[in-house]
């Protein structure tokens, strides 16, 4: 133990300019995070470049843990017959622990060390900042491993840069690759990917332990040359996708997880109505589809149904059966997440800030423009019940879906309607109200992540048309928060009258998130509250006295399965794009 | 008792075979002198005394293990000294001794001190900015100062001005005058190795030569002259009789097998009236005589 120190403590006086400058690019990176967590983000002219920037400086980063992990190895070559360990008494299973404490030392405890004071600073818990020191490490690990392993091949400095060349050519040509039209799913292009570096990975360090412990250049290097031979098939032909595409993300596959919803088995629903139609894409080419409206009553009122997996069977009497397995359904629509949402404010379990506006003549108002749509929606649908979109009365929680079936599925439902079974593996999240705020420039919620609003402006815009509100409001959030949370979404929350606002909801993020630092960017752009005065929308005196700023994360609650029939399967006709 | 013992050693560099069934023993507290031309398998043969190198056949084993499991106990017991291997050249003198110490139970500050002084090193200054002569006197002294049992030096003169040499040298003798260690030196030196070795072994071309007591050798070879009337007529010759030359009534040449009697009586054989006279040789007359007669039988075998 003392000898193996003693090598570690040998090989940070040799790599301690190159520790100086690895935590020197990390320092400088957390600077300009910060900075760009409280500037003047408003300007995206200054905010984007210096996002890259800090991107920029993470690259280096990952680029300098490449070299550093190979000049940790090659300070004692395992390859070749002239290294000066070889003819001491240092076993090579010493070496490589030593070597492994120091890599992991610089690669990994080092920058979690450096970042560890943001993370507290940016509120993270116990949970984020574990998550986000595995990320930290894992994406130094895929760079580190690969330059310890190419080193620990080559007794030369020399030998190692040609090897890096070769591995930049490579990795060229492999990101070429990406270029290729995939018809592939995106969450299976990404399975490929993680498997593949996962098996590069393993197979790097497999051939670093090999080469230290046996010093057969030959056995490590074909070790190696198997992961790297893994790779490339694994990201050409594996077929099993362990992900799912969801929007913009990718997420895990839902599988029998033990975390059921508390109080699941109080849920009871039904698909209310089902559709089957098509719909001409941009092309005029006819998509088939059957949308399904699902009820659901008895869900807690704490959580909404958020998305999930749904096997779809329709059968016909003359014993044909089409079954589509675990087709991906997301419902995360703020009519879904409405009530929820009331529940974490505090608010009345059946308040309904469209019915009941505090102002009479702005709940005038409001009555009137739902009449008016109604009727419209009417004249454009005449014989047709209006109140078909409304969710039946026994029915808490309503969300709809479409799945995809083939031209020859349709024609058949067309000819004979089949008999519609659906078994739906549902996730239900739970919002968490992380803080409120005054919306105010400079203000910051610290819980889980930081918040800042970084920029508010008010500007006068032109109506389109009489009645619109001529003021407007812009600016950004600035959030950072622990990788793998889920996002969060801000509300105007008016508490007074027991209101959410609308139209401040951002879960998007604009430019390039620095990856360390892990900042998002939101820029904004909303209408103010207003009342409605005579003939036009006024703004709201002194509404940021009334509303404040609320960030909302909703997280996993737990799944439930259900079983549902169709009680009515309707055709509609092609509908346009 | 033997502290190196190889059986049919061979090492194979894809197709060159660099050492060729090579069977040798070093016994323990004698300075064996590995003597070869460039590329007789010198290198290669420590080499893999040290587990540099894995031989392709046949086996050695040093400090009674085989040298492919040399551990951490026995490399302890050992030291390896050669120009080609690399130091950690940014340490300094002092911090390369710091660091090499807690490797070994048995090091010696007190002789690490005295060759400290005696090989002039300069403790603060660094290893890279160290001349070569003074590198290797560094990497000796690394090697010496925890007595080892057996110090296998690969080429240490070479490059070395003559202080160095000396200085090098005066090191080694220092160290192994107390007879506990074994040295094994592969080296084109002759002059250090008579002043160094009681055993010699001459490789060529991958094979051991011989392997003896420095005393025997240079007891079994002898310039002989030979003078007769008229010109020296043409007869076999045995094989030991190396570098033949002949010119008008005068000829002599090297007889590797010489017993005074022995060898007289072949000549008066060959040669009935004729005056002999033989004379002692060096090292490195030996040395070269057997080099020449090497390259000439790989010449005719070629």
């Amino acid at each position: 133990m003392n000898l193996t120190l003693h090598l570690i403590r040998k090989d940070f006086r040799h790599l301690r300019l190159a520790m100086l400058f690895l935590g020197t690019l990390i320092v400088a990176q957390i600077i300009f995070t910060n900075r760009l967590l409280t500037a003047d983000a408003g300007d995206s002219n200054w905010y984007m470049p210096m996002c890259g920037f800090v991107n920029l400086l993470y690259f280096l980063g990952l680029v300098c843990g490449y070299l550093v992990s190979g000049m940790i190895v090659l300070a004692d070559a395992p390859a070749g017959s002239v290294s000066h360990w070889q003819t001491r008494p240092i076993a090579g299973g010493r070496l490589l622990v030593a070597k492994a404490t120091v890599g992991v030392l610089l690669i990994g405890v080092l920058p979690v060390g450096l970042w560890l004071p943001w993370w507290i600073y940016c509120g993270f818990g116990v949970g984020g900042i574990i998550q986000a020191a595995a990320l930290i490490f894992l994406v130094n690990l895929i760079p580190a491993v690969v330059g310890a392993a190419l080193a620990a091949v080559v007794d030369q400095v020399g030998r190692f840069m040609m090897l890096t060349m070769i591995l930049v050519a490579a990795l060229l040509v492999f990101a070429m690759t990406a270029f290729v039209p995939d018809t592939s799913e995106p969450s299976l292009i990404v399975t490929r990917l993680l498997l593949g570096l996962v098996c590069l990975v393993v197979a790097a360090l497999v051939a670093v332990a090999v080469q230290y412990r046996t010093r057969q250049v030959a056995r490590s290097s074909s070790v190696l040359i198997a992961g790297i031979v893994a790779l490339l098939l694994i990201r050409s032909w594996w077929p099993v996708d362990l992900l799912y595409s969801s929007g913009r993300s990718v997420s895990y596959r839902w599988n029998e997880s033990p975390v059921a919803l508390a109080g699941a088995e109080k849920i009871s629903g039904r698909i209310w109505r089902a559709e089957a139609g098509s719909r001409n894409n941009k092309e005029g080419i006819a998509e088939p589809f059957i949308n399904v409206r699902l009820g659901l009553a008895g869900v807690p009122e704490d959580v909404f149904v958020s998305g999930g997996f749904v096997t779809v069977e329709l059968s016909w009497p003359d014993g044909t059966t089409v079954r589509r397995e675990n087709l991906p359904v997301g419902f995360y629509n703020w009519s879904n997440r409405l009530r929820s949402l009331q529940h974490a404010l505090g608010f009345s379990a059946k308040y309904d800030p469209k019915a009941k506006h505090w102002d009479p003549e702005t709940r005038e108002k409001i009555a009137a423009v739902t009449a008016e749509g109604q009727r419209r929606v009417a004249e454009r649908n005449p014989g047709k019940k209006i109140s078909r979109h409304e969710l039946p009365e026994d029915l808490d929680v309503g969300m709809s879906w479409e799945i995809p079936v083939s031209p020859a599925t349709l024609s058949k439902v067309r000819q004979v309607p089949p008999q519609c079974r659906f078994v739906a593996k549902l996730d239900t999240k739970r919002p968490v109200i992380l803080g409120e705020t005054p919306v105010v420039e400079g203000a910051s919620i610290v819980r889980n992540g930081r918040m800042s609003l970084a920029k508010l402006l008010r500007s006068h815009i032109e109506r389109s048309r009489r009645e619109q509100v001529d003021v407007q409001y812009s600016g950004a959030i600035t959030l950072v928060k622990p990788p793998f949370s889920p996002d969060s979404t801000f509300y105007l929350v008016d508490r007074t009258h027991e209101t959410t606002g609308s139209g401040f909801s951002y879960n998007q993020f604009q430019g390039i998130p620095p990856l360390a630092g892990s900042i998002k960017y939101h820029p904004f752009a909303f209408l103010p509250p207003s009342l409605w005065r005579t003939d036009r929308w006024v703004e709201l005196p002194d509404w940021q006295k009334i509303f404040t700023l609320v960030e909302e994360e909703s997280r996993p609650a737990g799944k439930f399965s259900i079983n549902l029939s169709v009680e009515e399967l309707t055709l509609s006709d092609p509908l346009e794009e | 008792m033997n502290i190196i013992e190889t059986r049919n050693l061979t090492h194979r560099y894809w197709r060159t075979e660099a050492v060729k069934n090579l069977t040798l023993s070093v016994p323990e507290g004698s300075v064996m002198a590995l003597l070869g031309s460039n590329g007789a398998g010198k290198t290669t043969t420590l080499k893999m005394l040290v587990n540099l190198l894995r031989p392709t056949s046949g086996e050695a084993r040093v400090l009674g293990v085989d040298s492919r499991h040399l551990g951490e106990r026995e490399l302890a017991q050992l030291g390896y000294v050669s120009e080609n291997q690399h130091q950690p050249l940014w340490m300094t003198v002092r911090q390369f001794l710091d660091y090499c110490r807690p490797f070994y139970p048995t090091w010696d500050p007190a002789l690490e001190r005295t060759l400290l002084a005696q090989l002039a090193l300069p403790p603060e200054r660094k290893l890279k900015q160290l001349s070569r002569g003074m590198l290797m006197k560094a990497t000796l002294l690394s090697s010496l100062a925890y007595r080892p049992r057996l110090l296998i030096l690969d080429e240490p003169f070479s490059g070395l001005d003559p202080v160095a040499r000396d200085d090098f040298t005066a090191g080694l003798l220092e160290a192994v005058k107390q007879g506990e260690t074994t040295v094994l030196v592969s080296t084109h030196d002759i002059e250090e190795v008579e002043r160094l070795a009681d055993q010699i072994g001459l490789l060529e071309e991958g094979s051991l030569r011989f392997a003896e007591s420095t005393e025997s050798l240079l007891g079994r070879f002898r310039r002989i002259e030979i003078e007769v009337e008229g010109t020296v007529p043409l007869v076999d010759r045995p094989a030991s009789w190396l570098a033949w030359q002949s010119l008008a009534g005068r000829a002599s040449f090297v007889d590797s097998e010489y017993e005074r009697a022995a060898t007289e009586s072949a000549c008066r054989q060959r040669f009935p009236s004729a005056t002999v006279r033989a004379q002692a040789m060096t090292l490195r007359e030996i040395f070269i005589v057997l080099a020449r007669a090497g390259q000439k039988s790989t010449g005719a075998a070629a």
